[in-house]
């Protein structure tokens, strides 16, 4: 059968698409198909094709490519007085997987022999393809038109972090200042636990989280201070993410991963996680016994996102990692198909019971006061996937709820207002802490609760599913809020069950099986 | 501009002057500030603190003010002596920057504002403009558009106070934060 170029194919595609598109009110292809290996007739993101087909002989602009990916008014990004073209267009760059049986290799030669390409990186499943500057519209897509290339997407950069931290402590009087007290004359010592309010609410308890086994935590951040006395016995120094030290992720991770000299974003995670408990100093994480994987997906300057390729790279870095549990406190707006086809190695299929993805419940008020939700928050559909929804409930009370709260819904509710954190900013006597609120604090809350439940024996014994189910299952209920708030109390009564008990029967005991 | 001239019939006109004059009476009534936003109006507060970076000037001053004839509420701002850092761009001192009101069910506390899930704040009653300028863009020669969204918070009797969300829908490409302030 003679094959429809895929330029001439993208107006008739983009209709059908975007057609489907809307009808499924945007859903993510991952969730829609179950296995996006379905939907392998696209060839682009339909927002993509369409905007190949305005351009004509116009030339592409990654910049506004990217904003209409994200359904974002590129005017925007336009100057403001003249109305014109903020600068000369960014030049394309994007993530091209290989048709069927067409090797990485064999694409990456066919994209070296081109004299508009400018540079060629690998990845495990997709080449990034660097393009030169001033190329019309045309001519990209019938150089993307190629029948090596099954799919081809932009490599934007991403968004920021979904914090809204440092300095919410600013009013007078009330700087965490407890990092400065001696440490407590009762277990556990650090002088800070009595600032952990989350800690109370989920119903955390220092001697069954002293007792709680490692498990991996990969947090996919802006890096992790290695050298903070919270953390610096829980962070893996010596992973290598295996990215090719020339790519984007390569390089970020040489700079920031362990060092504490990029956006502290990720050190702040880090220290809910897994920060040490019991040191005498600072903060106690919630699963202070975790392991954890620094990968960098961010680039230094106010904690941006990195590209999209990165964040995919990430991902696999973490597999690569043996992680458990994958704390991705970012968010961004596209459904990435690089990240879709990473996230589904890493939680789908058989890997659905080896881990849990972590992420907020990213959500804004768009322009037409709609609320947004982002990615990967949007890929809860998967059973691999929890979506933590940042609440405050202090003075408020929880209890338990009627029925068994939905694990499918993937959304639970966890601390995300003045949550006292490890930083690498302000530093003073070589220990920091701040504030942080938002989506990433929840995110990090929950990533704790999970590595803490599943480090529980014989908990540790159950797969990712069944950590899953129970978190859902003993979640409790407030009256003020919307979702299940995630609560730990139930893994005191794991002491009454004898020697030898299994996760089914600790399952059991617990009345979630 | 090009104006229009009507002609009408005496009956159509008394209709019509009817019309213009229930027009103007909806037009004065819609005139008055909400009950929602009202206690934030015509009081200066100060910026306590913020998050992100310098977008909002700590120690800076700034008042909310009713302008009745477009029916907008303004941002106000001004230098003071205990301020860290200037007010810049599109908030530099004067009254540059307009918001038209969402009436919510109820008014949103500072902590639904830094949880930031915005199913919460679609709740709330809120203020918001867009295309506002407070920093240069990566780009050169261009500044970030931002888009202001105020939150009258309650913290207690006759004392009024805002936690401001800045945002940027561009972020994909251009970068954006989210800032908190709160005053009173």
């Amino acid at each position: 059968m003679k094959r429809r170029g895929i330029r001439s194919s993208w107006p008739l595609l983009a209709a059908v698409v975007l057609g489907m598109s809307l009808a499924r009110g945007a859903v993510p292809e991952i969730c829609v198909e179950g296995d996006i290996s379905a939907s392998r007739d696209q060839r682009a993101p339909a927002a993509i094709a369409a905007y190949f087909d305005s351009l004509g002989q116009g030339r592409f602009d990654q910049r506004a490519a990217c904003a209409r990916w994200a359904g974002m008014s590129y005017r925007r990004g336009m100057d403001r007085d003249s109305n014109a073209p903020a600068a000369d267009p960014l030049p394309a760059r994007f993530i091209v997987f290989p048709a069927d049986g067409i090797e990485l290799s064999r694409l990456a030669k066919w994209a070296g022999n081109m004299q508009l390409v400018k540079n060629v990186e690998f990845a495990r499943r997709f080449l990034v393809v660097s393009f030169a500057a001033r190329l019309s519209g045309l001519r990209l897509g019938r150089l993307l038109d190629s029948p090596l290339v099954s799919y081809a997407e932009p490599d934007c950069d991403g968004p920021d972090f979904l914090t809204t931290s440092i300095e919410l402590f600013g009013a007078p009087g009330t700087t965490p200042s407890c990092w400065s007290r001696s440490a407590r004359q009762s277990f556990p010592n650090d002088p800070c636990i009595e600032e952990l309010w989350g800690h109370s609410m989920i119903g955390w308890d220092s001697t069954i989280a002293a007792r709680s086994l490692p498990r991996i935590v990969a947090v996919l951040d802006s890096g992790i201070d290695a050298f903070h006395e919270d953390l610096a016995s829980g962070v893996a120094v010596a992973f290598n993410a295996h990215e090719p030290p020339r790519s984007q992720g390569g390089r970020l991770n040489a700079r920031c991963a362990t060092s504490g000299r990029c956006f502290p974003h990720g050190t702040e995670m880090a220290g809910t996680i897994g920060g040490r408990m019991d040191n005498g100093i600072g903060v106690a994480g919630v699963a202070p016994n975790s392991r954890l994987l620094p990968i960098v997906i961010s680039r230094v300057d106010r904690g941006l996102l990195a590209r999209l390729s990165t964040i995919a790279a990430g991902i696999d870095a973490a597999v690569i990692g043996n992680a458990d549990v994958i704390n991705i406190s970012a968010k961004w707006p596209v459904d990435s198909r690089a990240i879709a086809e990473s996230i589904r190695s890493a939680v789908g299929g058989a890997a659905m019971k080896k881990r849990l993805l972590v992420t907020g419940y990213a959500t804004s008020l768009d322009s037409d006061d709609t609320v947004r939700e982002y990615f990967p928050s949007r890929y809860r559909c998967l059973p691999g996937v929890i979506a933590a929804v940042p609440a405050d409930m202090r003075g408020h009370e929880l209890f338990n709820p009627k029925g068994h709260p939905d694990a499918n819904d993937g959304r639970i509710q966890a601390p995300g207002v003045d949550i006292v954190v490890t930083t690498t900013e302000n530093s003073e006597r070589g220990y920091a802490l701040s504030g942080a609120a938002g989506a990433s604090s929840a995110a990090a809350y929950v990533s704790g609760a999970v590595a803490l439940v599943w480090g529980s024996p014989p908990l540790n014994t159950c797969d990712a599913q069944q950590i899953k189910r129970l978190l859902f299952c003993r979640s409790k209920s407030s009256d003020s809020t919307r979702y299940p708030w995630i609560h730990v109390d139930f893994l005191r009564e794991l002491a009454k069950l004898g020697p030898g008990a299994t996760c089914g029967t600790a399952m059991a005991a617990l009345g979630c099986d | 501009m090009q104006f229009q001239s009507i002609q009408f019939s005496k009956i159509k006109g008394v209709a019509a002057l009817g019309a213009a004059l229930l027009l103007g009476a909806a037009a004065a009534a819609a005139a008055e500030p909400d009950p929602s936003i009202a206690g934030l109006l015509g009081k200066e507060i100060t910026v306590e603190s913020a998050s992100g970076n310098d977008l909002m000037p700590v120690g800076g001053k700034l008042t909310f003010t009713f302008d009745s004839e477009t029916n907008v509420v303004r941002i106000c701002t001004r230098a003071s002596a205990n301020q860290k850092t200037p007010w810049v761009m599109d908030l530099a001192p004067g009254c540059k920057v307009e918001l038209t009101l969402t009436r919510g069910e109820r008014f949103c506390t500072i902590e639904d504002v830094k949880a930031g899930n915005a199913e919460v704040l679609a709740s709330c009653h809120r203020l918001r403009s867009r295309d506002v300028a407070l920093r240069p863009a990566k780009v050169k020669g261009t500044v970030e558009l931002l888009d202001v969204i105020v939150f009258p918070v309650v913290t207690g009797p006759g004392k009024p106070s805002a936690a401001i969300l800045f945002d940027s829908p561009s972020r994909l490409t251009t970068g954006g934060s989210v800032i908190i302030c709160c005053g009173g």
